[in-house]
């Protein structure tokens, strides 16, 4: 009963991290939100009155005129506009909240929607794909390489892993991608050059999936490369410390056998720090993701954020920051529920 | 049951060879329980993991033999000591203040696993219960983590755990330190019992003088990696020979509250060791050869040996 | 608790990376005192504005390329020094000539870029005629009218063109209208006869004499110039604009470092003592601690740093701040991790008995157990911040006033130098991104084995 307990008052405190992180968000980039407001209201309003002219013939040009000054009122009202700061405030933080977002400048979805909130729903779940699927790759492969590393102390792995990472933690992702189009898909065709998806998109699921694989593997290989080394190298020194600790000798005294010892004992004990650490690379590998994007042409939140800033689109820029910040507690709050689950010392409310 | 000739263990550290052990002979039958005495960084812990084969980079042991029941256990093969000997024959208690158990199973799980993997074949949660009830612990600590016990719980439900398997050779390395008066006497009382009903042999390793007559047969004196004093109980208490061993007797307060004495100085730096004998710039007694020329082992009596020159 | 740190830097000394680390950043430091000295101080100014370098190849190689195979032509500049002055008469009128010539000598086969004539004189001229002279026979004369002083004429300007196109008519009996710029240079540079155009190059001592006519006298205060323009230049090449890519690089080098090493710094050493207060006070202080953290985790960086780059421009230190704002909750929780093992030691408890107040115990105790790590810290996570420094500028939005090796890609990249297979432009700003990181990564990484805790084994 205390996990459950542990989990519910996690997830309070992060509700309540997530309203402060907005808001905190909010306050940084207040004079611009206002700016998307009233542009959006323009747009809205314009839109408006083009329907009103096509539709209702009976109306004069003043009726009309009255009719689109309401509705533009209404909007800037419904976001706290002409009304006292704590209300406009807790209008506006409501609105972000619940995602509403405004018009973009120029960007529109694939549907043709010009919400920003359609908009980068259309682009997140490609984000989501490609970076979950690196970031889960990211922490396994450096588990178990680290894992091995630490292993074998003073051995030939665990000599590379700390010379890998030393070169890893250099590299710009983008510089990466560069080189790695240049290479292995300009250079020798091997991949596709970009993008998610072959054009046209083939029929059959199969292929489909054959080729969103085939696109996602350079952005993969780019994402891991850049971001392996120093991760391998935090676990690699993590296991080394724990393996460190009294337990592991009289685990050898017990008779275990090596492998029972590290893969069951040291991995085990080990594993919250790891998640731990693993959260810290996730947030840490997110900016390079998004640079991974861009030089990919993944139709992804940060290629969507990268146009954005081209075309000044910034109520585009300003969605994606909220919703980023969303996910991206979404993913703490996922993280600290998992240590919760494998440190006993929380289990039991201790 | 076990014989230790000649063993030198090193340590190859920054600073230079550390030479935890230089050279001792080491015995214990079967049934007996033996002492090993001395102050801290006299190698007694290091004898104690030597023999359990625990030593480990930059310790190596340099020379001599280790003998348990006849076959030499240095020589073999890590996998067949471990799946024979490791805690099936010679089982370990480490010091209190050590972290024996894996913090992230239960305490019930880790017995479970030794078990297990040991090949126990009765029912093992019975097994478990029996073995907590003997250490005097209740069942629900089974269900509990190391985090959630006291010092001298997880001590006593780690020697619990180490009589799994029913071990012939028991070491226990300060089985009794930062415990409590009572539960030091429970555990003196568990360890004596097992060796009347079952036999064990047991290794006691200690600085503590006084709990060391209560219980063992003979017992060792180590200084400076080297054999100081060796006898039975009595002769060794009650008419120690080597000077150091004299000057850790009277170390001993008393509960009577008599003046206690101390031995003057430090033990040698390990690595930069004085030649002749190790205890000459300490030794009340010292005379010119012990700083030049190191004594051997000399016997004083049937039940006695001493390192000294006096003899 | 001198020795430690005695000790320390005596490890850290022996250590090969940190060995290597260190010197690295010495002699990165050194370039950045010869650029702080060399590069001017008005270069971002210049380095926006393309008219800043005209003369310069586009688009040029570095000058040693010769040497991977790829052929290249040098830039050879060409001064007009001496000016003669004859006075000619044509009836009533009166005119002033000025001749001056100079030579240089071709070798490489690969044809120019461009040619660039910059008269400097003071005065009125009416026009400039440049007599061009391959090796061994005279060539071709191009008449500039109009000519004004500072004003670049090159193989694009339709004097040129002019003059050209008759020459080429004349040479093979082609005529062709709509010269390019790089037949212009073909027609200047290559061997007379029919194969002009399509030719070898000529090799040999080229001649320019230029004469000034006009009606009034004329002052020459600085040298002219008639500059032949390669399609090599300089170590590094050219961009797009003529801008050298290595007086790019000198002048986003400072900015680099001290971004990278401001953010560092105060985002460790702010996380550290939040993080170690955190693990040192325990209990509801640390929750309420540990919450901030993650709150101030969750903001997204990058888009952060967009959003209000776009409401206010942001000064150097301004943006530093703002990074190490940023960045501090990835330090605090890593300090926090390490005070709470600090904290299981009892000398703690015993403190406290003793009853010396808390803040004392903190700075006496714990801020010596967490110096060391927040130097390695410090040391690995200059690189982060030159990456994001970096990142920024290839997003574009960097203060405009700010050159950096981020804005030199971003530069590359919008400008499609893949596509024109200008790799230089890439690789260079690139590789200094990974040259400036790599010793505070090997200076780092020595020091995190040094201070990671040792077992030992005794007794």
């Amino acid at each position: 009963m205390g996990y459950l307990y542990f989990v519910a008052k996690r997830t309070v405190s992060y509700f309540a991290a997530l309203i402060a992180t907005i808001s905190i968000v909010y306050i940084g980039t207040y004079p611009e939100i206002q700016k998307v407001i009233i542009s959006s209201s323009n747009f809205l309003a314009g839109q408006y009155q083009q329907t009103l002219l096509r539709t209702s013939k009976g109306l004069t040009a003043a009726q009309i005129h009255t009719l689109v000054a309401g509705f533009k009122s209404n909007y800037l009202s419904a976001f706290g506009f002409n009304q006292p700061l704590p209300v406009k405030f807790g209008l506006q933080l409501y609105n972000l909240m619940t995602f509403h977002f405004g018009t973009s400048f120029f960007i529109n979805a694939p549907n043709g929607s010009n919400q920003v909130s359609s908009v980068i729903a259309a682009y997140l779940p490609n984000t989501i794909l490609l970076f979950t699927t690196g970031t889960v790759l990211l922490i396994v492969l450096g588990t178990i390489i680290g894992l091995f590393a630490a292993k074998s102390a003073g051995g030939i792995l665990d000599k590379i892993v700390p010379f890998v990472a030393v070169i890893h933690s250099s590299l710009p992702t983008w510089w990466v991608g560069f080189l790695l189009i240049a290479g292995l898909a300009y250079g020798v065709s091997l991949f596709p050059t970009s993008g998610m998806m072959s054009i046209p998109p083939p029929g059959n699921p199969l292929s489909y999936v054959g080729s969103l694989l085939d696109h996602m593997t350079l952005p993969l290989v780019a994402f891991l490369i850049v971001n392996i080394g120093g991760f391998t190298y935090v676990i690699r020194s993590l296991v080394v410390s724990t393996i460190g600790e009294d337990f592991v000798i009289t685990a050898k005294a017990r008779g275990f056998s090596e492998s029972r010892i590290i893969f069951r004992h040291v991995l085990r004990t080990a594993s919250p720090a790891i998640a731990t650490q693993s959260i810290l690379a996730v947030t840490g590998s997110f900016a390079g993701g998004l640079t991974t994007e861009i030089v990919f042409n993944w139709p992804g939140v940060g290629l969507l954020t990268y146009e954005s800033i081209l075309a000044n689109d910034v109520p585009i820029i300003l969605g994606i920051t909220f919703v980023l910040t969303v996910v991206l507690l979404v993913g703490l709050y996922i993280g600290d529920v998992v240590y919760g689950l494998l440190d006993p010392r929380i289990k039991s409310g201790g | 049951m076990i014989d230790v000739h000649e063993l030198r263990v090193y340590f190859d550290s920054a600073r230079g060879l550390v030479k935890a052990l230089d050279g001792v002979d080491f015995h214990v039958g079967r049934g007996e329980i033996v002492g090993v005495a001395g102050e801290s960084g006299c190698g007694k812990t290091t004898l104690a993991l030597a023999i359990s084969r625990l030593i480990s980079s930059p310790g190596k042991i340099m020379g001599g033999k280790i003998e348990f029941e006849g076959r030499d256990i240095i020589e073999m093969d890590e996998d067949e000591f471990r799946k024979s000997y490791r805690w099936k024959k010679i089982a370990m208690v480490f010091q209190g203040s050590m972290n024996g158990f894996t913090p992230v199973f239960t305490i019930g799980s880790q017995i479970d696993e030794v078990l297990m993997i040991h090949g126990y074949h009765g029912n093992r949660v019975d097994r478990i219960a029996e073995l907590l009830g003997m250490v005097e612990l209740e069942p629900g600590i089974a269900r509990r983590f190391p985090h959630e016990l006291s010092g001298g719980q997880k001590q006593r439900a780690f020697l619990a755990m180490a009589l799994a398997i029913d071990p012939p050779f028991l070491i226990a390395d300060e089985p009794t330190t930062a415990l409590d008066v009572l539960t030091q006497s429970s555990i003196i009382n568990l360890l004596k019992t097992l060796r009347k009903k079952k036999q064990i042999s047991i290794m006691l390793v200690t600085h503590d003088l006084a709990l060391l007559s209560e219980i063992v047969d003979r017992v060792y004196v180590l200084y400076a990696g080297k054999l100081a004093e060796v006898g039975t109980s009595d002769a060794v208490f009650e008419r120690p020979k080597h000077p150091y061993t004299k000057g850790l007797i009277a170390s001993v307060p008393t509960i009577t509250g008599k003046s206690i004495s101390g031995i003057s100085g430090f033990m040698p730096d390990l690595v930069n060791l004085p030649p002749g004998c190790k205890f000459a710039p300490r030794c009340p007694n010292v005379m010119t050869i012990c700083k030049n020329e190191e004594p051997r082992v000399q016997r004083i009596s049937e039940e006695q040996k001493a390192a000294c020159w006096l003899y | 608790m001198d020795s430690i740190w005695k000790s320390t830097t005596r490890q850290f000394l022996r250590s090969k990376s940190g060995f290597a680390g260190l010197v690295m950043m010495i002699v990165i430091l050194l370039f950045t005192v010869y650029s702080a000295a060399e590069v001017p101080q008005n270069i971002a100014f210049k380095w926006n504005n393309p008219q800043s370098w005209t003369g310069n190849p586009v688009g040029a190689a570095p000058v040693w390329v010769g040497v991977i195979g790829l052929h290249v032509s040098p830039s050879i500049p060409v001064s007009l020094k001496m000016w003669q002055e004859s006075n000619v008469s044509a009836g009533a009128a009166r005119f002033y000539e000025y001749n001056s010539n100079s030579s240089f000598s071709w070798s490489s086969s690969t044809t120019p870029q461009d040619v660039s004539f910059l008269p400097t004189f003071r005065g009125n001229a009416i026009s400039a005629t440049i007599a061009w002279t391959k090796p061994g026979a005279k060539a071709v004369d191009i008449q500039v009218s109009q000519v004004q002083s500072g004003n670049q004429y090159d193989a694009n300007s339709p004097d040129f063109k002019n003059a050209i196109s008759q020459y080429i008519l004349a040479q093979t009996g082609q005529y062709s209208s709509g010269l390019t710029k790089s037949q212009v240079m073909s027609a200047l540079f290559d061997q007379n006869g029919k194969g002009l155009l399509s030719g070898p190059v000529d090799t040999g001592d080229f001649t320019v004499e230029v004469q000034l006519l006009s009606t009034s006298p004329l002052n020459f205060t600085s040298n002219s110039s008639f500059n032949v323009i390669g399609t090599s230049y300089g170590p590094m090449g050219t961009d797009y604009y003529g801008r050298p890519i290595d007086l790019g690089i000198l002048a986003g080098l400072p900015n680099a470092l001290e971004l990278g090493i401001l953010t560092s710094v105060v985002a460790v050493v702010g996380g550290v003592i939040f993080g170690g207060l955190a693990g040192y006070f325990g209990g509801r202080k640390d929750g309420i601690m540990q919450w901030t953290t993650i709150v101030f985790l969750a903001l997204p960086a990058l888009n952060f740093l967009v959003v209000i780059s776009y409401s206010s421009s942001l000064t150097l230190l301004e943006e530093g701040l703002l990074i190490s704002f940023l960045s501090w909750p990835f330090y605090a929780i890593i300090a926090r991790t390490v005070a709470l093992s600090i904290k299981s030691q009892t000398y703690i408890e015993a403190d406290r008995a003793m009853g010396i107040p808390a803040y004392r115990t903190f700075f006496s105790h714990f801020m010596p157990r967490l110096a060391p790590v927040s130097i390695a810290y410090t040391v690995l996570g200059i690189p982060a911040g030159i990456l994001l420094v970096e990142t920024l500028g290839f997003l574009g939005i960097q203060p405009p006033n700010l050159i950096t090796w981020g804005t030199i890609l971003d530069s590359a990249f919008f400008n499609e130098a893949a596509l024109y297979g200008w790799w230089w432009w890439v690789l260079f700003p690139g590789l200094m991104i990974v040259i400036a990181t790599i010793p505070f990564v090997l200076m780092g990484f020595a020091l995190d084995k040094i201070i990671a805790p040792r077992v030992t084994n005794f007794d």
